[in-house]
């Protein structure tokens, strides 16, 4: 008997627990009720990771129920993307998404996904800064120099990269570049913007490739690094007069930091999400938090994100195109 | 002497009660995720790290290290009781540590894996302190060609970590390292063995992989066999601290481990899972009784659970002094100063030489809490040896199943977990170690790089690991490790063969 | 007679990545591509695992059969193996807090003779503090069952 009551308060205790903890019973037109993930696709301290923590602090103030950070790494973002490509859509699964986690799987080996529809695109928060970097020592002081240089030496240009023209969007900006200039970099593939940065300063490498972070600056404001070129349009506050891709060729880089959210997501949480996020763009530690990590914050509302992405795709397509018959030709 | 001036400054604003506070809290969840098997310090801080906005810098950085030094002291209980790295660097506590604990000898273990813990501890903050400029540059002078020679080095200790088969263990090295190579070629982007598994892209990954080969190995195997009563150790505990033999034993092994790991974790991507390894072949090597290992030598725990707690000292410094991450937990304490708006590297010495001292200052208080958290500990550690293995057993395995999900927060992992777990079983069964291949899976991605950026460098020329003067040094030592222990190993087979000769000349044939 | 299974089982496996890792490109000894390593490693799998059958052959007119599949109850690891994968399945549909209870009731009723009320009483303690500790202090997100848990 003792036992049979035993066994019925702790089976009490917990449909108790259960019921205190966030059940979603009742269908109600107030979003969000729970909190609501959100996949970050790179490992935690990372530029996008703390972008992010940063976007979802200012959010919060104005939710009722909290987003949660969750780190999902690896695959060049595609790990978190697919988590979000396949969660319900309910608006309970968000994700972080870079241009390299957006443009470069779908032209990949065995693409995760083919094209961008499949995710809900709701708003774009932010943008990276890619500058290249020699040593001050280097004999190159402006990028003329420099790919004068390196078309005489291709193959003493030691760049330092993180991936591949197939995974990371900047190598394929790079050579793209290399098309244009007529020269050849010999590229160096590290794991991570950091073990770039001491390659460089070791002198193992004579050019950065990579994000600027906060790591990086310190060392160029000191004069130990120099920033002689961007890829992409955006620039270092207070280093705007040093050319960028834009500037020297028309070639950009999409700015992407984008929230998404599986394909189909109704109206009005899509419309609550863009309202919370571009109060949080302006909120003033969000933007703190940016500007240390020389992050532009650059708000894009859905429209005008969904227009971008379309445009990139496309643009990144006929990239990707031409590379590949580039490619055939040499094997040939 | 302005060191020390500069460490009672940093002592005064350590002491501060909201400061000590905030310490023990990290090093308490520190310890707490060690235990856990498969949670790691990388998620608990980064879930801590909105938290920590509202303090200021310092109290920030207390508790974020503290969780990751604590966490260096928690992980080796439960490879000593059940057999479980905590996490990676754990993974060599396992060999002999439970050895340890089958025989009744759990407590010792424990025990000095504490005291280790500490003295390596210490030992790297002392190195920080004073030879961290000096450390830094030489570290930035370490590319790919250095790091390749050290790695070569590094491969050469697999022969050591086995008390079986020689080739067997080159065996599961070179299983090892095609295992770590899964993924997604940094290079050339092109799919490596994946078989369509996105979650593979960026590789197999390492909690899974030894929770399964380790655990879930050791709990199939026990399993097996009638439980009805059974506990992991039968007949009484005795002995909850080390005893003099104990100390004599294990007083040179924490010294060689804590200069071993501090250097080892200054290196990129070096850290404690390397110097745990390092320092486990490095006393093996020199014991006067290389036999006992393998069957419970305390100088395999002593070793490496100094090493791993000096390698988290040597870890800092890449970070302090340059701002450049070594490993990704100090990538994740960068993101954290940066956040509070602290930039560390070069100028921040300069700059707020307040944070770096108070810092260290707080991890030697971190360091001594945690000694007088896990010494009282170890007795209610060892009455988990006392549960019958039949309630254990589930739990260890809800550990497991739980550890290995919240690395990635993915199922797919928990099913890697499994299906190494089925691996490590079938080779326990027909007496091939996991070790070897661990230390190999976790070295073999970064030998291809290393390899492969080093050739680019040089445009094709394999001269550049001998021209360049630290990387010539670590190849001749690479080569040397290999013959000391071929050679042996040959001339104990001639021996052999000729005894047999012997013998059978002797006899005779008898059909 | 079971020894030089694993033997075997090895050079399989050793040969597949080979040829795999030539598939890949192999690259010049200069420029290793991407199969460079997997073929290097995997020769020398094979090779080994070459070396090791010859010496077991060599080594079996010596010593006794060791037996390892006597005496011991390995169904059960099968068994074991089983529940876990489908817990992992289960877990996606029935959420955490039910998919553990059932496998804690299983795992400590099905492997040894344990009474009914042990089983439940445990499993039921085992999920309310695996919850608490993981979900709610640790937030670990674990998957949702039907019933949003």
């Amino acid at each position: 008997m003792k036992r049979i009551m035993f066994i019925l308060g702790l089976v009490g205790s917990w449909v108790f627990l259960l019921g205190t903890s966030n059940l979603a019973w009742a269908k109600d037109p107030d979003y969000p009720v729970r909190p609501i993930e959100l996949y970050l696709p790179m490992s935690a301290g990372g530029s996008t990771d703390l972008a992010s923590r940063a976007l979802i602090n200012a959010a919060n103030k104005h939710l009722p129920q909290p987003i949660v950070p969750i780190n999902k790494p690896g695959g060049g973002g595609t790990i978190a993307a697919m988590a979000v490509k396949t969660a319900k859509p309910d608006g309970y699964a968000l994700g972080t998404i870079t241009m390299s986690g957006a443009l470069t799987p779908p032209f990949s080996e065995q693409p995760p996904y083919k094209d961008l529809n499949c995710f809900t695109w709701i708003v774009n928060f932010g943008t990276f800064v890619f500058p290249v970097i020699v040593k001050n020592e280097a004999p190159w002081k402006t990028w003329r120099e420099f790919t004068e240089w390196a078309r005489k030496n291709p193959r003493a240009t030691k760049l330092g990269i993180t991936g591949s023209k197939y995974s990371d969007y900047k190598a394929l900006v790079l050579w793209q570049v290399e098309q244009q200039e007529k020269a050849k970099f010999t590229y160096i593939a590290f794991k991570g913007s950091a073990e770039v940065l001491s390659a460089i300063l070791g002198g193992h490498i004579n050019v950065y490739g990579s994000t600027v972070d906060a790591a990086t600056m310190p060392y160029v404001q000191k004069g130990d690094l120099r920033i002689i070129a961007y890829l992409g349009n955006n620039k270092v506050k207070g280093y705007e007069d040093i050319p960028s891709t834009k500037d020297l060729y028309g070639i950009e880089i999409p700015d992407l930091l984008a929230i998404i959210g599986p394909q189909g997501l109704p109206d009005q949480v899509v419309k609550k999400l863009e309202e919370v996020f571009a109060k949080a763009v302006k909120d003033r530690e969000y933007v703190e938090v940016m500007n240390r990590m020389h992050m532009p914050v650059i708000y894009m509302d859905r429209v005008t994100l969904k227009k971008q992405i379309d445009e990139a795709f496309a643009y990144t397509a006929k990239a990707y195109e031409k590379l590949k018959e580039e490619e055939a030709k040499e094997k040939k | 002497m302005e060191i020390l001036q500069n460490l009672f400054a940093g002592f005064s604003i350590a002491f501060v009660a909201v400061n000590l506070f905030y310490c023990f809290t990290g090093v308490l969840i520190g310890t707490l995720i060690g235990v856990l098997p498969g949670i790691g310090p990388v998620a608990t801080m980064s879930l801590l790290l909105p938290v920590t906005y509202k303090m200021d810098p310092i109290q920030a950085i207390i508790v974020l290290a503290g969780i990751y030094y604590g966490a260096m002291y928690g992980g080796s209980t439960t490879s000593i009781l059940v057999n479980i790295p905590g996490e990676a660097a754990s993974v060599v506590t396992c060999l002999e540590g439970y050895k340890m604990a089958q025989k009744g000898r759990a407590g010792p273990a424990l025990g000095i894996a504490a005291f280790g813990s500490l003295i390596g501890g210490c030992f790297s903050l002392i190195g920080l302190m004073l030879l961290a400029p000096t450390l830094a540059s030489f570290a930035l002078r370490i590319g790919p060609p250095e790091f390749f020679s050290f790695l070569c080095t590094g491969l050469t200790v697999v022969i050591y970590l086995t008390s079986g088969s020689i080739i067997r263990a080159l065996m599961m090295a070179a299983l090892g390292i095609i295992l770590g190579c899964i993924g997604q070629d940094p290079e050339s982007g092109s799919f490596r063995f994946v078989f369509g598994f996105h979650h593979l892209l960026s590789g197999i990954d390492l909690v899974p992989f030894i929770m399964g080969l380790f655990g879930i190995s050791e709990v199939f195997l026990n399993i097996e066999k009638r439980l009805q009563k059974r506990t992991i150790y039968e007949g009484d505990i005795k002995d909850l601290l080390p005893n003099l033999q104990d100390w004599k034993g294990s007083i040179k092994p924490i010294l060689r481990g804590s200069i071993l790991g501090f250097l080892v974790g200054i290196l990129p991507g070096g850290g404690p899972v390397i110097s745990s390894f390092a320092s486990y072949a490095m006393e093996k090597k020199v014991s006067k009784h290389p036999e006992k290992f393998g069957s419970g030598a305390i100088e395999g725990v002593a070793g490496p659970e100094t090493a791993n707690n000096a390698a988290t000292g040597g870890s800092f410094i890449p970070l302090f002094t340059l701002g450049i991450p070594s490993n990704v937990v100090m990538a994740l304490l960068l993101g954290a100063l940066v956040i509070h708006g602290v930039t560390p590297g070069p100028l921040l010495m300069q700059q707020n030489p307040k944070i770096f001292w108070s810092v260290v200052a707080s991890m030697f208080i971190g360091n001594g809490m945690l000694l007088v958290l896990n010494l009282p500990l170890i007795w209610i550690w060892v009455q988990v040896l006392k549960v019958p293995y039949r309630i254990l057993f589930p739990l260890i395995l809800l550990f497991c199943l739980v550890g290995a999900y919240s690395v990635n927060n993915s199922n797919f992992d928990v099913a890697l977990m499994l299906l190494f777990g089925v691996l490590g079983y079938l080779m326990r069964k027909f007496k091939y170690d996991a070790a070897p291949m661990v230390l190999a899976f976790v070295l073999g991605p970064m030998f291809e790089n290393s390899l492969r950026q080093s050739l680019l460098l040089s445009d094709g020329s394999f001269g550049i690991f001998f021209t360049r003067p630290v990387a010539a040094v670590g190849m001749v030592a690479a080569i040397l490790m290999l013959l000391s222990s071929v050679i042996p190993f040959i001339r104990k087979k001639r021996r052999r063969i000729l005894e047999e000769e012997a013998v059978d000349g002797g006899i005779g044939k008898i059909n | 007679m079971t020894q030089w299974m694993p033997s075997i089982f090895w050079i399989s496996i050793g040969t597949y990545v080979a040829i795999q890792a030539y598939l890949l490109g192999l690259g010049s000894f200069h420029q290793p591509g991407p199969g460079f390593i997997f073929f290097l490693a995997a020769l020398i799998l094979t090779f080994l695992s070459v070396i090791d059958l010859i010496a077991t052959f060599i080594a079996r007119s010596e010593e006794k059969e060791e037996r390892i599949w006597f005496g011991v109850q390995w169904e059960r690891v099968l068994l074991v193996l089983g529940v876990l994968s489908a817990y992992v399945f289960f877990w996606n549909v029935l959420g955490f807090p039910i998919s553990t209870f059932l496998l804690m009731i299983f795992l400590f009723k099905g492997i040894e003779p344990t009474r009914w009320w042990i089983a439940l009483v445990a499993g039921f303690i085992t999920t309310l503090t695996a919850y608490y500790i993981f979900k709610v202090w640790l937030a670990i997100p674990f998957p949702r069952g039907f019933l949003g848990v």
